[in-house]
């Protein structure tokens, strides 16, 4: 289990990023955090759409309405150019404390 | 037979009524619990199954509310502004309640007779005791009621009631006394009674400019 503070302060690089991959939604931005982790990372209905309201309010994700191939409306998220902006900013936080960590564990992966 | 249509238009209801939700954020956390269900369905559950899963992963309503709130005009300020509240009310409510625990139990001593003075330390003792029995409650207990970012209805009830009705028991109380002793004796036991509550207060004032000292060393050691 990976701690609350640590999901917390992940949230929005990994929101950015897996919308930086192409549009998406709710349900399925959750299923591909949990394929993407392995099943570490949990994230609760209750906490990714109010972050994803936050984001949109900070205009770093647009949203739309869109018919889903299911023939059922989806509220789709996009990346904004000011979220890309932000996805590079947190991307390189996220690396220097990774490669700080690293150098002191002695492990030789990058997260790029 | 179960209706999935039926039960989420119930369960829809719940979050229109229950909660300050926009009706886009409840379509788009209704157009989710079908994407669950449909989900949890190719894993082999029922429509029935699969809708009380699902909810119940969304959670309650006034959880995510409360979450969709953070966003608001208040924003991260939402829970301190609760826990400055409480705390005020708090304090205030425990303030109100040792006096009138205090003149309820100086009738019972008027009644059998006791001195001013015993009774006197013997009140300025208990609130002592009732001080003491707060802060260890308030240490022990870790799921306060406000703890999901807010009061519920039935507690605010609760405080208000006993804040309205607090005083009229220590007005009460004090009026039975005078039926039992003189007025003198009201006079000297309010007068040991005092005295014990300044001490109380200094030793609180103590507490908390110990505890802010001691916060204030260490942010200046973080800031640096």
């Amino acid at each position: 289990m990976i701690s609350k503070e640590l999901v917390a302060a992940s949230t929005r690089p990994l929101l950015l990023a897996i919308l930086s991959r192409g549009e998406s939604y709710g349900y399925s931005i959750i299923e591909q955090v949990r394929a993407r982790s392995g099943g570490e990372l949990e994230w609760s209905e209750g906490m990714l759409y109010p972050v994803l309201h936050r984001l949109e309010k900070e205009k770093l994700v647009l949203s739309s309405w869109k018919l889903g191939e299911n023939g059922r409306k989806r509220k789709y998220y996009r990346l904004s150019a000011a979220g890309a902006r932000a996805l590079e900013v947190d991307l390189q936080q996220w690396n220097s404390i990774h490669n700080t960590l690293s150098t002191i564990w002695g492990a030789k992966t990058c997260l790029t | 037979m179960f209706d999935l249509e039926k039960s989420i238009i119930v369960w829809k209801r719940s979050f229109q009524q229950s909660c300050s939700l926009a009706d886009e954020r409840i379509e788009e956390l209704e157009s989710h619990l079908r994407e669950a269900i449909v989900g949890l369905s190719r894993k082999g559950l029922n429509d029935e199954e699969g809708f009380l899963i699902a909810t119940k992963r969304l959670g309650k309503a006034s959880v995510l509310a409360a979450e969709y709130e953070k966003n608001g005009f208040l924003g991260a300020n939402r829970d301190r502004l609760v826990w400055m509240l409480s705390g005020y009310l708090g304090i205030s409510l425990c303030g109100i309640f040792s006096t009138a625990l205090v003149s309820s139990l100086s009738a019972g001593m008027a009644f059998v007779g006791a001195g001013a003075m015993t009774t006197g330390i013997i009140m300025t003792l208990v609130q002592v005791l009732f001080w003491i029995t707060m802060l260890v409650v308030a240490c022990r207990v870790d799921n306060a009621p406000f703890v999901s970012g807010g009061f519920s209805s039935s507690w605010l009830a609760v405080m208000f009631a006993a804040m309205i009705a607090l005083p009229f028991v220590n007005s009460l109380a004090r009026a039975l006394q005078a039926t039992f002793v003189e007025p003198t004796w009201q006079v000297a036991t309010y007068y040991w009674v005092g005295y014990g509550q300044i001490a109380i207060q200094l030793l609180i004032y103590a507490f908390c400019f110990g505890v802010l000292y001691k916060v204030r060393r260490s942010s200046a050691v973080l800031a640096a």
